[in-house]
């Protein structure tokens, strides 16, 4: 029966570091956006929830700050790849012509 | 003390074992209604559900006559741990992130652990045949620590559908 008390010591560690474990080992794994926890997946599921639950100018009422936020943070995620494409661009190499 | 003393009797007992045995039942059932929103709640409920229906059995001990030679309190050690071993387990397998509630439920189980292994301690290692105050609180905690346990599934996964469906409406 000893077999017993290492399964009650293997409980006693997970029970005191499962959360430690969870952030640490799985933590990183979490925070993708596959997973769906990014801000704007929470806003789109709200606002799917809004829309479900009523109907008309009350709907758009709660539903205007809400898009406004995804709208703006769509935009800054165009811009940054705007820009990660003209940073590209500028790093091409000159081509050089032989002047007669 | 008579009232604790009257807990302590075997049909009694019994009759606790199986309404709390059906308690874990109704609090699965409930929980698996609301798995979609609360997935941890529901993993442990199956966990515990697991445990106390199926592995401990509580509906066998009161139709059948206890054995003299089993070790019961080292047994429920074991199932108790491997409930909570199962349960952290299912969550890392299934990547659930762990509630709080979840948490405070795999402390009562160590609550109740410790108590089977004093128990275990005293009269099985030590052979100790008089009762003392460890005996007669014994049967109370674990039944109430037990209940609070079911109870506190059936709460938590009746607001949370409630609350869906008033937000629905």
């Amino acid at each position: 029966m000893l077999f017993v008390y290492y399964f009650l010591a293997f409980a006693i560690v997970l029970i005191i570091f499962h959360k430690f474990i969870e952030d640490n080992v799985f933590g990183n794994e979490n925070n993708n956006e596959e997973s769906g926890n990014t801000h704007a997946h929470r806003l789109i599921v709200d606002i799917g929830d809004t829309l479900i639950n009523k109907e008309g100018i009350e709907q758009y009422k709660e539903l205007k700050p809400k898009l406004e936020q995804v709208k703006r943070y769509y935009l800054n995620n165009e811009n940054r790849q705007q820009v990660t494409k003209v940073e590209l661009e500028s790093n091409k190499p000159v081509e050089l012509k032989i002047v007669s | 003390m008579y009232f604790l003393d009257a807990l302590s009797k075997p049909e009694i007992t019994a009759t606790i074992s199986v309404l709390i045995m059906l308690s874990f039942a109704l609090a699965f059932y409930f929980s698996y209604q609301n798995n979609k929103s609360n997935p941890s709640v529901f993993i442990i409920s199956a966990a515990l559900f697991i445990n106390f229906v199926i592995a401990n059995n509580a509906l066998y001990e009161f139709l059948a006559e206890r054995k003299p030679d089993v070790d019961y309190y080292l047994r429920w050690v074991q199932y108790d741990s491997l409930t909570i071993i199962g349960s952290v387990i299912a969550h890392y397998i299934f990547k659930v992130k762990h509630h709080k509630l979840t948490s405070i439920l795999m402390y009562l189980l160590l609550v109740n652990i410790c108590m089977y292994m004093a128990v275990h301690i005293d009269i099985i290692e030590h052979g100790n045949r008089e009762p003392w105050w460890l005996w007669t609180l014994y049967t109370p905690v674990i039944n109430s620590v037990e209940i609070v346990i079911a109870f506190l599934i059936i709460f938590k996964s009746r607001k949370e559908l409630a609350d869906k469906a008033q937000r629905v409406v």
